[in-house]
């Protein structure tokens, strides 16, 4: 800005005295304190206007910028107006020298309204000045720049070209012209920047050098290498010691073909720039950024610390710094390094390299809340940078914060930038810890956006080959040459080619195929994934390291075991493990496989080789965690994971700290009535409670934990708050769009609902979780949803789903027990119903019930002979149900006997009618007599059925015979007159009103009170049967967490992360999922060190981002030449 | 073969009103025998002039008081055998549909049931349940004719040593039986003794299935994988994975080059034995395929479903 800058390079002002030849020196390093007193002193003399700007400018050449302003603001009254009236150039700019003080005052401010307010000063104070003169151009470059700092770039260009048909105080100037080149080519609109520099050049060809200057970097950038360079030469012969040029012929020999070749006469034109200039910043900035690339530390901090002598400018002087700090950073100078990267932030606040090493430093010493902010900055300044969003979508996942800046402002890049697919790609990746979902959203619209430029680019190609096949074949024609066959196959070739797809980077079709394969999308996953291999083997641009390879081979076999081909899976992982055997990854994943398949041995084995392999490793050590406790061995998991957790760098390994919760959940004894038991319960639940909340503490997205811990409520008879956990671990669930898969919260929820008396919700949510989670193959809740139908009412379906719970689970005896308790209970009701006189279904249902009591009557005899050690149910509880089947039995044949004779009676009025219609039959036509056969058949059908009931009556009769329990029931002759036995016997009424009356009581307790186990809502009814409801609640507590443990090995393989509250893996994922990245990046895969992975990937990517900064620095060279 | 592909000829929606659990063709006819939780036995008749064929609902047995859980029909298509939860086999007569046996079992103790292939004798053998062996009964006169037992080493595991399928050799030599701990039990039919323990699997199998040379053994298992073994020498040849959920049912093609297999994951898959891998994944159904059977000339598949219908399938 040259109004800033001191033009008045003299060590004096002079003030003319009034109505004298005489001045008085005022020297410039010596002014008064106060500007009112020079004022003063103007005024009094008479001074022209022209040298209030001089003191103002000398004032602010000292860093005095209050002064500076209060004569400006003087400058601006109507006293003053009014006085210089004449003195319409020096009054205007007044007014433009502040309104760009505001400009950049607004340009500072973070806050919208404080920018609003500082640019409407501005704005009025530039209409101010051109009201003073319409016809200069100093307002019009002005607001220009306004619009500059609003963003407006299409305002500005008006302003700008309105501003270079002006003149500047009546002369001619291309400032105009060379703004507007100068927004150009910031746009990277460098055809038209380059027709205004060649404008001005016109207009002015005694421009200074700097036009050429900038001219030349045009040139560079539109690829017209050749003439660039002659651009700089000219500018050389003009003045041959310019450094400038010399840097930029440097930077085009850097960047020429052959690199050997152009980085040493790049350096011999460095260093000749040096010669030349040695105090050229951008020279001396450079040979610095080469120095700290050949590890050259003391030269790189040497240089910088010159460039940063020479600097003439704060932001050259905050690169200086910068330069520095990376050389003490790279020498492991922390404290220095640190120091440096500050002061240049702080004197260039906007420059995002020094926001970038001051996250590095940050991150070593765990600072990651402040490593995120920093980052955050510098991505406010270069959205989209890879690097830092790479470090920060790294460090999200292990601070905690609300609010995640960065992301936003990527979102908003994404949508305004919404054609690159490139743009798109690093929001997935970013987006991959925090919002699977989204991430996914951002890789297919990638996907999308780059398959359309492969599509054009494609066409492209064949419509220049098309157009040259035509200029060669016309051509041919007029030499009437025949076409050899030669050229027809090249030809083909070329077609073929042409028409060729270029492969999409394969980076990120694997990146997207992991997410479509944790999204549930196996088929989509391992589409891509072909894809990504296949566009790895045909990249050769050696983008891809070795170690890319290997991961996409991996993940390969992962989206192929998600696809269900897990054979072909299991022999990829074996056959990586041979070449890689530190690969761990490889028997982890077959470890799960082979506990998928029920083979807890072989899975053992996998994870001991893994830890093998890498010991102590926390992955396998969980795994062996889990296979402990599904084995029921929990005296073995609760070492393992003991083990884990008390190792420091796994000390809050969530899966370890899960795996103990859930032991103890699993271990609490179901059946509280003896007064240990509770107390045992209490103490375990109190753990599990603990244990729980600890990995809260940690990660306080952590499902899992919360799932666990409404559990423990519920159990605790905190139904309320349990629920309200439920509905929230719900909720997450299904806020990410099937990336998280937990089934448990769902069927604790129906089980809530069962506690609460509400079985009709329960049967809508088992029925839900039943298809969508477990293919309907899952008994024990299918005994839950049996149990709700019972709750509802509604036996007959309780009893057809238990059917189909022991067909999939024949050997269960609970099932068993169920079955036929809920067979006994649905006879009983048949029998009970008060029926209308006649009913016409009362025949069928009270052969039915007889049916249902004969089997229910095996299923208990059978349990009985079975024995407690095999059953685990209670004989005498065995013997009730028996004897009481049998008691009804005899009941019910009574009725069934009453209402045979009933039936018969309609039977044979019926068949009265029957003759009737025969008679009337045998006058119809044939078809008729079809129908009568078809009747006829299925009267015998039925009687076939009565005869084949009978029998099966009359066998199982028998059988009762033997059994004291049918001796009972015949010398009792019915169940009324047991009735009355039973209230003659205090015990035997007891027992036999628990049968008869209170069934649901005694068997089907409703989970109300403390004693209510959630997911104790099976059917069954013994009080012994601990061990084997352990085992079930194991599962229902151990099968959430079983998943989660699924959940975490199947992040093992992904290339990405673990998928936001994924079972505590959260607290690791992110880390490793993304060092897995970086192997497609050609990065270390560390584990290990926390630092390093980050610092290493800075490292390479500050070198690609220094060649590119080197271009740019010189471009801003170039502008800060044109301002 | 190899190119062969299934196509759905002819779909009969609601042919139960519950859940099928089992089906088989009736030898050198066009009848297919389906079993369900509706308690009842079905008799379909594929009627082949047609274009496009009918199925023709041809009779309905009923007797069984629980759900039908498996069906057989003997070498010559004359006898029908239907075991169910009542743990009741029943022997009827496919050509007046007459009863002539019923078995009565201890609960549990009867799953799938296999006709022994010799065209003279009758004999049913079925998977035992609980009592860890298979039980062969004579289906004549309902008399039992010995048992297959399984050794339980440990009476801890009994529980696992639950024989839910079992599968005679079509050379009638051999017999073998899966198991829910995952073994299969392979048994010399004519010494009644145990040959070898199939393992590999850790979850029940449910169905199991000779290849046509009595060489072979396709299973069905939870662990989503079907297995093939070789029987003689007891050695795992391959394990197709490719289900996402149980494997339910298999069954081997009469020509030995294919064999289908329908799982809970709603899907039926066809498998070439040639190059081993699926060739073919068919998604008619919309819950757990608990059966699929091959027409024994081969030409047709059908797939049964928990989904109440059954599908019929070309294969050419």
């Amino acid at each position: 800005m040259s109004s800033y800058a001191p033009i008045d390079s003299d060590v004096h002002l002079f003030i003319p005295v009034a109505l004298t030849d005489e001045t008085v020196a005022v020297p410039v390093d010596d002014l008064p304190e106060e500007a009112e007193d020079v004022l003063n002193l103007l005024r009094g003399e008479e001074a022209p206007l022209s040298l209030w700007i001089d003191f103002a400018k000398a004032y602010l050449a000292q860093g005095n910028l209050k002064q500076y302003l209060y004569i400006l603001e003087e400058g601006i009254t109507d006293e003053v107006g009014q006085y210089f009236q004449q003195a319409k150039f020096e009054r205007l700019q007044i007014f433009c020298a502040l309104a760009a003080y505001y400009t950049a005052e607004g340009r500072k401010q973070r806050d919208r309204n404080a920018r609003t307010e500082q640019f409407a000063r501005a704005a009025q104070l530039l209409g101010s000045a051109r009201q003073i003169d319409y016809e200069d151009q100093l307002p019009l470059l002005g607001l220009g720049q306004l619009e500059l700092a609003r963003g407006d770039m299409e305002s500005a260009k008006r302003h700008f070209t309105s501003a270079a048909i002006l003149k500047c105080n009546g002369r001619p100037n291309v400032a105009g012209t060379l703004a507007l080149a100068s927004v150009y080519f910031q746009q990277g609109n460098y055809n038209a920047a380059l027709g205004h520099y060649g404008k001005a050049l016109r207009e002015h060809p005694g421009a200074p050098a700097e036009v050429r200057l900038g001219l030349a970097a045009c040139l560079f950038r539109l690829g017209q290498v050749s003439q660039a360079k002659a651009a700089y030469q000219r500018t050389l012969d003009l003045s041959p010691s310019s450094g400038e040029a010399l840097l930029g012929l440097a930077v085009i020999a850097f960047n020429s073909k052959d690199a050997e070749k152009g980085l040493r006469e790049g350096l011999d034109l460095l260093c000749r720039a040096y010669d030349a200039d040695p105090g050229q910043p951008g020279v001396l900035t450079l040979l610095a950024r080469f120095c700290i690339q050949r590890g050259d530390w003391q030269r790189a901090k040497e240089l910088a610390a010159a460039a940063h002598q020479a600097a003439e400018s704060d932001s050259t002087r905050a690169l200086a710094l910068t330069l520095q700090a990376r050389a003490h950073h790279a020498e492991g100078n922390y404290n220095l390094a640190y120091r440096a990267y500050q002061q240049a932030s702080k004197l260039d606040p906007k420059l995002p390299l020094p926001l970038y090493g001051l996250a590095q430093i940050m991150v070593r010493q765990r600072e990651q809340t402040n490593a995120i902010s920093l980052l955050e900055s510098a991505l406010a300044q270069v959205p989209g940078w890879p690097d830092a969003l790479h470090m920060v979508g790294q460090l999200y996942p292990l601070a905690e914060r609300k609010g995640r800046t960065a992301v936003e402002h990527f979102k908003d890049a994404a949508e305004a930038n919404s054609t690159s697919g490139a743009v798109w790609e690093m929001l997935g990746e970013l987006l991959a810890t925090e919002d699977p979902p989204g991430a996914l959203r951002a890789y297919k619209h990638s996907l999308q956006l780059y398959r359309e430029a492969a599509e054009k680019d494609r066409e492209q190609r064949l419509r220049k080959l098309h157009a040259r096949k035509k200029a060669n074949s016309s051509l041919a024609t007029e030499n009437g040459n025949q076409i050899h066959h030669a050229e027809e196959d090249e030809e083909a070739q070329e077609e073929e080619a042409a028409n060729r797809l270029h492969p999409l980077p394969a980076k990120l079709l694997n990146n997207a195929a992991i997410l479509h394969m944790l999204a549930g999308e196996a088929k989509a996953a391992l589409d891509l994934m072909q894809e990504a291999t296949q566009a790895a083997k045909e990249d050769k641009s050696g983008a891809l390291p070795a170690s890319a390879n290997v991961t996409l081979g991996f993940n390969q076999a992962r989206v192929q075991e998600a696809a269900g081909n897990i054979e072909a899976a299991a022999r990829s992982y074996k056959d990586m493990l041979e070449a890689f055997p530190g690969y761990t990854d490889c028997p982890l994943r077959l470890a799960c496989i082979a506990k998928h398949r029920g083979d807890h041995a072989q899975a053992l084995e996998w994870t001991q080789k893994a830890l093998e392999a890498k010991p102590g490793l926390p992955d396998a050590l969980a795994m062996q965690g889990w296979l402990h406790l599904e084995a029921k061995d929990f005296k073995k998991a609760e070492d393992t994971f003991m083990a884990l957790i008390k190792e420091p760098s796994t000390k809050n390994d969530a899966y370890g700290w899960l795996g103990l919760a859930c032991l103890n959940f699993a271990s609490a004894p179901s059946h509280q009535k003896k007064e240990e038991d509770i107390v045992k319960a209490r103490k375990l639940y109190g753990r599990a409670m603990d244990y729980f909340k600890h990995i809260l503490e940690k990660n306080n997205n952590n499902i899992y934990a919360a799932n666990g811990i409404a559990a423990i409520m519920a159990e605790w008879g905190d139904i309320e708050q349990a629920q309200k956990i439920f509905n929230q671990v719900q909720e997450a669930a299904a806020a990410s769009e099937s990336f998280l898969r937990m089934p448990d919260a769902f069927i604790n929820m129906g089980s809530l609902f069962l506690a609460l008396d509400k079985p009709k919700l329960a049967i809508q949510v088992y029925t839900s979780v039943l298809r969508k989670s477990f293919h309907g193959c899952q008994p024990t809740l299918l005994l839950y949803l049996a149990r709700a139908y019972y709750d509802a009412g509604d036996l007959k379906e309780a009893r057809s789903v238990l059917l189909k719970a022991v067909h999939l689970a024949p050997s269960d005896h609970r099932l068993h027990f169920n079955i036929a308790l809920t067979m006994q209970q649905y006879a009983v009701r048949l029998l009970k119903q008060s029926r209308a006189e006649g009913d016409v279904s009362r025949l069928a249902e009270f052969e039915e019930a007889v049916m249902d009591l004969l089997q229910a009557h095996r299923f208990f005899d059978k349990l009985r002979s079975l024995g407690h050690h095999r059953t685990g149910i209670e004989p005498k509880k065995l013997d009730e149900h028996v004897n009481f089947c049998a008691q009804t039995h005899a009941k019910a044949n009574t009725y069934l006997a009453q209402a045979k004779a009933e039936a018969k009676l309609q039977e044979a009025r019926r068949e009265e009618s029957r003759v009737r219609m025969e008679a009337a039959q045998r006058q119809r036509e044939v078809a008729a007599e079809r129908v009568r056969i078809e009747a006829e058949r299925k009267a015998a059908e039925n009687e076939r059925i009565a005869r084949e009931t009978a029998a099966n009556l009359e066998r199982m009769r028998t059988s009762w015979a033997e059994s004291q329990a049918l001796q009972q029931a015949a010398e009792q002759g019915d169940a009324g007159k047991a009735d009355k036995r039973r209230k003659k016997n205090k015990a035997a009424a007891e027992e036999a009103q628990f049968y008869v009356e209170d069934d649901d009581e005694a068997e089907y307790q409703a989970p109300e009170g403390q004693n209510s186990r959630l997911a104790g809502t099976g059917l069954e009814s013994s009080d012994e049967e601990e061990y084997q409801e352990n085992g079930e609640e194991g599962d229902a507590g151990v099968e959430g967490v079983d998943d989660a443990g699924e959940a975490g090995a199947n992040d093992e393989a992904g290339a990405l992360q673990s998928p936001g509250g994924r079972s505590g893996r959260l607290l690791k994922r992110p880390r490793e999922a993304a060092s897995e990245q970086q192997q497609a990046n050609g990065l270390e895969d560390d584990d290990v060190e926390d630092a390093a992975p980050i610092e290493e990937e800075v490292n390479e990517g500050e070198d690609e981002q220094g060649a590119k900064r080197s271009r740019m620095t010189h471009i801003f060279g170039d502008s800060d030449e044109e301002d | 073969m190899g190119v062969s592909r299934l196509t759905l000829t002819h779909k009969q929606e609601d042919a139960h009103d519950d859940a099928i659990w089992c089906a088989t063709w009736v030898p050198n006819s066009t009848q297919l025998v389906s079993g369900s939780v509706d308690e009842s036995v079905k008799i379909w008749t594929v009627i082949e002039d047609q274009q496009p064929e009918v199925v023709d609902a041809s009779h309905t047995y009923v007797g069984h008081t629980l759900g039908v859980v498996s069906v057989a029909i003997d070498v010559t298509g004359t006898y029908a055998a239907s075991s169910a939860l009542d743990s009741f086999i029943r022997i009827w007569n496919l050509q007046d549909n007459s009863t002539k046996a019923v078995i009565e079992t201890p609960p549990s103790e009867t799953w799938q049931i296999k006709f022994h292939p010799a065209s003279d004798t009758l004999i049913v053998a079925a998977a035992g349940g609980s009592s860890s062996k298979v039980a062969l009964w004579s289906a004549e006169d309902a008399e039992p004719k010995g048992h297959l037992g399984i050794p339980v080493t440990d009476e801890k595991f009994k529980k696992d040593k639950f024989v839910l399928s079992v599968a005679f050799s079509p050379d009638g030599r051999r017999l073998a039986c899966g198991v829910m701990d995952g073994t299969i039990a392979v048994f010399d039919v004519p010494s009644g003794k145990l040959l070898n323990t199939l393992t590999g699997h850790h979850k029940p199998v449910r169905d199991v299935c000779f290849t046509p040379d009595s060489q072979m053994l396709l299973t069905a298992c939870d662990d989503m994988h079907s297995h093939l073994y070789d029987v003689e020498h007891a050695s795992l040849i391959e394990a197709f994975s490719g289900h996402e959920s149980w494997v339910l049912s298999v069954d081997c093609h009469p020509s030995g080059t294919a064999f289908a297999t329908g799982s809970s994951d709603a899907k039926v898959k066809l498998w070439d034995l040639q190059t081993r891998t699926c060739s073919q994944t068919v998604t008619e159904h919309s819950d757990q395929v608990w059966s699929v059977a091959w027409q024994h000339d081969g030409k047709r598949l059908a797939s049964a479903s928990d989904d109440k219908s059954i599908a019929f399938y070309s294969y050419f």
